[in-house]
């Protein structure tokens, strides 16, 4: 059963959207996103973690994915380490009907001794005016409790709409 | 190239210029429900995020407007066959063609 914690809808340009509200009430948490448009073509909307209420800006952040494009070219997995946040799409565009939706789930977030894990599938219409798919996932790389999430872009542009819902699942 | 110190720099003339104090637009965050301007600290981050995100496009973007612009695998090996029974060069010609649409930073 999915509890929801917390929600923001965007409707005006923001440059981040953070949920906080992260608690030992529960082991696993769910963050969705749809409708997510970007104010700038060939960017990505990435994830921060935070941690009593602050944000983590640091290099702490690994992730890995695959992304499968409707022109039936599977492109190349993207892997990196050491960054300062988990990127969850790949080229958003700005054209009609061009946006994002997804979903990420969070492990191990309530245990001060262990990384954090998270897992995520998003379906973008992308710059290309093509479908593509993506899962994968991530680890925020320190060893802490985390206590709400940040949700951005890194090169400036902003998010001009979404709907963003954090859950806890019931133990 | 621009160096990580130049676009540090274009991006504090382009975050200071948003700034409302500035007569810019402003960067908003989003929470608990609320809009608000950045704090003088946040803006400080946006700046060091911009600039790190440019120089690591600048880096490295032609990698994935490279992997954009390839034709899907199957295609590439059915031109590579018929390359090799026609005695043509098309796939030489599109992987050519791909590479020098999207350089490799000097």
């Amino acid at each position: 059963m999915l509890i929801k914690i917390n929600q923001e809808i965007v409707s005006s340009s923001t440059s981040y959207v953070e949920l906080t509200g992260m608690t030992n009430a529960y082991d696993v948490y769910l963050l969705t996103f749809n409708n997510v448009t970007l104010s700038v073509d060939e960017r990505d909307l990435r994830l921060r973690f935070l941690e009593s209420g602050t944000v983590n800006e640091t290099a702490n952040y690994d992730y890995a994915y695959n992304v499968m494009d409707a022109s039936s070219n599977s492109e190349d997995p993207v892997g990196t380490s050491n960054q300062t946040s988990i990127d969850l799409t790949l080229n958003t565009g700005t054209g009609t009907s061009e946006m994002v939706n997804g979903f990420v789930y969070i492990f191990m977030s309530q245990i001060s001794s262990q990384f954090t894990y998270t897992t995520m599938e998003t379906s973008i219409y992308a710059h290309t005016a093509r479908g593509r798919g993506i899962h994968g996932g991530g680890v925020f790389t320190q060893q802490s409790t985390v206590n709400g999430l940040r949700l951005l872009n890194l090169s400036g542009a902003n998010i001009l709409t979404g709907s963003f819902k954090l859950y806890g699942l019931k133990k | 190239m621009a160096t990580l110190e130049e676009l540090t720099a274009a991006a504090q003339t382009e975050i200071d210029a948003l700034k409302t104090a500035n007569g810019g637009d402003g960067m908003f965050a989003q929470v608990n429900g609320e809009r608000r301007e950045f704090t003088e600290d946040e803006y400080d981050q946006a700046v060091i995020d911009k600039a790190n995100s440019d120089f690591d496009l600048q880096e490295n973007g032609y990698k994935q407007a490279r992997q954009e612009a390839y034709l899907p695998i199957a295609e590439q090996l059915d031109m590579i066959y018929w390359d090799g029974v026609n005695g043509t060069s098309l796939w030489d010609e599109h992987i050519a063609e791909v590479k020098e649409d999207n350089p490799k930073p000097e």
